[in-house]
């Protein structure tokens, strides 16, 4: 692997500033990069080698010119395949969006731009982003660059896979269910689901433009690196007001100053947490204790409840739309989602009632958040699954009890960074730091002593048997 | 005779205090005689906390004599409506059965009022559940407009701007969920304003508090109420930000910078019809922005009356389970806008999920109109103030004229999170008070306030009044 891949995104933009090297030369190695690995990983779906090249050429001609860079300027990057990229299709990894290209950029694609990052390529995903592995009808399976046989989790899974096989620094992804957090989790990197409507999110197409309630209050878009310096960086870049986003906000990045204590999720009330789970969080813990937190095992309130409320939320939005989206996605998604759809129906909870207990769990997390400024948690409460797990439907117990950590930050909108912990039987381990809303400084400054006592663990070679 | 404090504006009165030229028990003394004066006929004032308040004074004289530091309103008081909590005393919702429902603590937004300084020094009248247009339920009695005696100062927040109007405080806090502290402020000449979506935390601890359904966690808001745009702008720095026990809060700066001086000013509005005098006050508004320099555009926002409608569909998700819960301890008129609600938007007529994805695509659309005009000048109402009770009727077209005149203009706001500052512009030739709103996009408070404040240099605020009563 080329020393360029294994940089990161901040590095990179400071090299090509101060010509330690040139941006021509750091896009060209990631492309050799795509062109070693992603045969094997196919976490790439589509490379912009041309654009990349010509973009790079004007950033390299702006560093000799002595002009302004942006914080950004040369540094390559990826982005998920449902979120526009002009030229390019928005496929969502459906074959009947094959075609389908973005007449304009996405908001945080104009604004990674703005910042001087290229985009060198597009990046795998599930059918609509709705599975947490990755693999699709158009594009296949992508694989894990840690195990052949492991999922690389999902739905930013190409992002995940890419970003730690050295092929790209930095991607854009998006997460209603974890889907910048189980990749990184899966794959050994770091990502960061923002709080709830600090970045915007925007597609040219009317079908992504006005979704359901679920997708309104729970995704979010965000970065994903193998550092936390460049998740930090990149959400200096991306985040504020765009007025095609209603929801979004201009918020200051840093909040008031609070004690530094941390809650610790060590165990579940009603999931198993596996062994290796528990000595990533403890290990985390034990960083941040070093570095001068005051760490308290604590479980936040009606954990459980929270991915119970998920679920029906979801399942609402589901059901009003599979009636169209029966007849474009595969026939084993169709019947994963009309299940979920049946198991969360709103026969089984009002939907008034599931809102007033999301504000009500909302406020006590809130509170909660105030007492223990950061939350650890596990990502996953076991280590990566096969590929194509999620499809099993007699195993969905299961897989909730899997994501019964991730879907709380979802549901109340609250910041969350992945950050790994370690190496486990060959798998990577990890946490996250979650804290209140608008206080994503809080969870980045924690991941960030996390990693700065555990290092990271990515780029790495893949391992292909 | 005595300073009339009563008279005077909340920052006036802070100034006072903090110079020294009124002691704060002065200043509380003067608006508690001031509501023995004005307040047995306008039945404003449900709660009158004289001792607390005095109490209050005290301390804060005593603490501007040892030279403490004081808050920003200290000394000045201030009301509270009855559904915000007031600690240690009920939260009736106008409601008999909850008389003694009493609040442990403050709301936040009056937490952190006090925590400026001022005093709450009563709470004020509203219709049950503050589900109507007008001001009077069976446990407090009708609230009157000081203006006229048979005009109603509108509701919910009816009580607040009745008292405010009338000099029993320069400043009260509401809430609004469908116009519920402009259309006081509307039909009483005062001034208010309806905030974003998160600008001001609201919470109920008292016994009857239940958590907000969809339609209240997007659309309602607390919101202030004054009697000049500098007040506004003083409580909604006391005010503004995050708070856990509200976690639609957000810590959004009061101050959002530099802005073009350009206003949508539309001639023509959907809807209607709307009464002369609502377009005069729109016209005198623009007239005062275009004499104070402003770019002033004839631009109509996108799709009033399907916001309008979309506001009755969240709504009337929300209200069968309020009737439902509460039916059997309102009264027939104070449920009568519950009901006329559910009969004009029944449940699950639109799909709840076109309503959430429409507002969506709508508050897109005006995001982007208040991008490109960063001021939006609206009638408040398209018709005047109306009689006592104008709002119950068992005619359903004579209440639908009605919902259709206020609310057309007034619900954008809620239904989109917007910020809308109603300001009186003077009176029509009858003595009636005119007034517009200033409406921009979500947290821009600061914009709405800035062209508020030009057209009350044109047309000076109209109150506190003594009350008219024949």
């Amino acid at each position: 692997m080329d020393e360029l891949c294994t940089k990161t995104a901040g590095d990179l933009a400071q090299m090509i500033a101060t010509g330690a090297t040139t941006s021509i030369e750091v896009v060209e190695a990631h492309l050799a990069r795509i062109a070693e690995v992603n045969d094997h990983c196919n976490a790439v779906t589509r490379v912009l080698a041309d654009e990349a090249r010509a973009a790079a050429a004007a950033v390299d001609a702006a560093v000799d010119a002595g002009q302004p860079l942006g914080p950004l300027a040369g540094v390559p990057c990826t982005v998920k395949e449902n979120l526009d990229l002009a030229g390019t299709p928005t496929t969502q990894g459906l074959p009947v969006f094959a075609e389908l290209v973005a007449p304009t950029d996405a908001p945080l694609v104009e604004r990674i731009r703005a910042a001087g990052a290229i985009p060198i390529a597009r990046t795998n995903l599930p059918e609509l982003g709705l599975r947490i592995t990755t693999d699709n009808p158009l594009h296949g399976l992508t694989r894990n660059p840690w195990h052949p046989d492991r999922t690389a989790g999902g739905s930013s899974g190409g992002e995940g896979s890419a970003i730690a096989s050295g092929m790209s620094p930095l991607g854009l992804g998006n997460d209603i269910g974890g889907s910048l957090r189980n990749p990184a989790f899966c794959c050994g990197i770091a990502s960061l689901k923002p709080t709830h409507a600090r970045l915007p999110s925007y597609s040219a197409f009317e079908h992504d433009q006005n979704p359901g309630l679920a997708a309104q209050v729970m995704r979010a878009d965000g970065p994903m690196a193998r550092s936390v310096a460049d998740l930090r960086l990149a959400l200096e870049v991306l985040h504020g007001r765009d007025p095609r986003d209603p929801r979004s906000v201009t918020a200051p990045l840093d909040g008031p100053e609070v004690a530094r204590r941390a809650a610790v999720v060590r165990s579940l009330p009603d999931v198993d947490v596996h062994p290796s789970v528990t000595s990533g969080v403890d290990a985390a813990a034990a960083a941040l204790d070093d570095a001068g937190w005051e760490v308290v095992e604590a479980t936040p309130p009606e954990v459980g409840y929270c991915t119970d409320l998920w679920a029906h939320l979801l399942a609402a939005d589901v059901a009003d739309v599979m009636a169209v989206a029966r007849t474009i996605l595969s026939a084993e998604l169709a019947d994963v989602l009309d299940t979920l759809a049946a198991d969360y129906s709103a026969d089984s909870m009002a939907p008034g009632l599931v809102h007033a207990e999301m504000a009500r769990l909302a406020r006590l997390w809130a509170l909660f958040l105030v007492d223990h400024p950061v939350l650890v948690m596990p990502t996953w409460t076991r280590p990566q699954p096969a590929h194509g797990f999620d499809l099993d439907l007699d195993a969905r117990d299961e897989t909730t009890a899997l994501v019964s950590c991730i879907t709380p930050p979802n549901l109340l909108g609250l910041p969350s960074v992945a950050v790994p912990v370690g190496v486990a039987d060959g798998l990577p381990q990890g946490v996250q730091c979650v804290a209140d809303q608008w206080r994503d400084d809080l969870a980045l400054a924690a991941a960030a002593d996390v990693e700065a006592a555990l290092g990271t663990i990515t780029p790495i070679d893949p391992v292909t048997a | 005779m005595t300073d009339q404090f009563w008279s005077r504006s909340a920052t006036e009165l802070a100034a006072l205090v903090a110079d020294g030229d009124a002691s704060a028990r002065e200043v509380v003394d003067s608006h508690l005689d001031r509501i023995d004066e004005v307040d047995p006929w306008l039945n404003a004032a449900v709660l009158v906390v004289a001792d607390e308040a005095r109490a209050a004074a005290d301390a804060v004289d005593r603490a501007r004599a040892a030279g403490d530091p004081l808050g920003p309103l200290a000394g000045v008081p201030f009301t509270v409506k009855d559904g915000l909590d007031l600690a240690g005393h009920p939260t009736t919702y106008g409601i008999p059965a909850f008389a003694d429902n009493v609040a442990p603590d403050d709301d936040p937004t009056i937490g952190r009022l006090r925590a400026a300084g001022a005093i709450p020094i009563a709470k004020t009248n509203q219709p049950e559940m503050a589900m109507r247009l007008a001001t009077d339920n069976p446990l407090f009695g009708l609230t009157r407009n000081p203006w006229h005696p048979d005009r109603t100062p509108s509701g919910s927040s009816g009580g607040g701007g009745s008292a405010i109007a009338s000099g029993m405080a320069p400043m009260g806090v509401g809430t609004d969920l469908g116009g519920s502290v402009r259309n006081p402020a509307y039909a009483c000449g005062i001034a208010a304003t309806k905030t974003s979506l998160g600008r001001l935390p609201v919470h109920g601890t008292s016994p009857a508090a239940a958590e907000p359904l969809l339609g209240r966690q997007w659309m309602a808001v607390a919101g202030p109420m004054a009697r000049t745009v500098a007040d506004l702008e003083a409580m909604m720095r006391a005010t503004v930000g995050r708070h856990p026990r509200d976690p639609r809060t957000v810590d959004v700066p009061y101050d959002g910078g530099h802005f073009v001086r350009r206003a949508a000013v539309p001639t023509a509005l959907p809807g209607g019809p709307i009464h002369s005098d609502a377009l005069e006050a729109v016209r005198r508004a623009g007239e005062a922005l275009a004499a104070d320099g402003w770019e002033v555009v004839d631009a109509t926002p996108p799709e009033m009356e399907r916001c309008y409608d979309l506001w009755g569909r969240l709504v009337g998700e929300d209200f069968p389970s309020t009737l439902a819960a509460l039916g059997d301890v309102m009264s027939p008129d104070g449920a009568h806008l519950l009901r006329s609600s559910i009969d004009f938007w029944p449940a699950g007529e639109v799909a709840p999920q076109e309503v959430h994805a429409e507002r969506m695509r709508l508050g897109r659309q005006w995001a982007m109109f208040l991008d490109e005009h960063p001021v939006l000048v609206l009638p408040t109402w398209y018709q005047p103030p109306f009689a006592h009770h104008g709002d119950v009727s068992d005619d359903p077209t004579v209440v639908r004229a009605l919902y259709d005149a206020v609310f057309t203009p007034i619900t954008p706001a809620n239904m989109l999170g917007l910020p809308a500052t109603q300001v009186p512009v003077g009176c029509n030739d009858d003595g009636v008070p005119l007034g517009v709103q200033f409406m921009a996009d979500r947290h821009r408070e600061d914009r709405t306030l800035v062209a508020a404040a030009v057209a009350e240099a044109a047309h000076p605020p109209i109150t506190p009044i003594d009350p008219v009563r024949t």
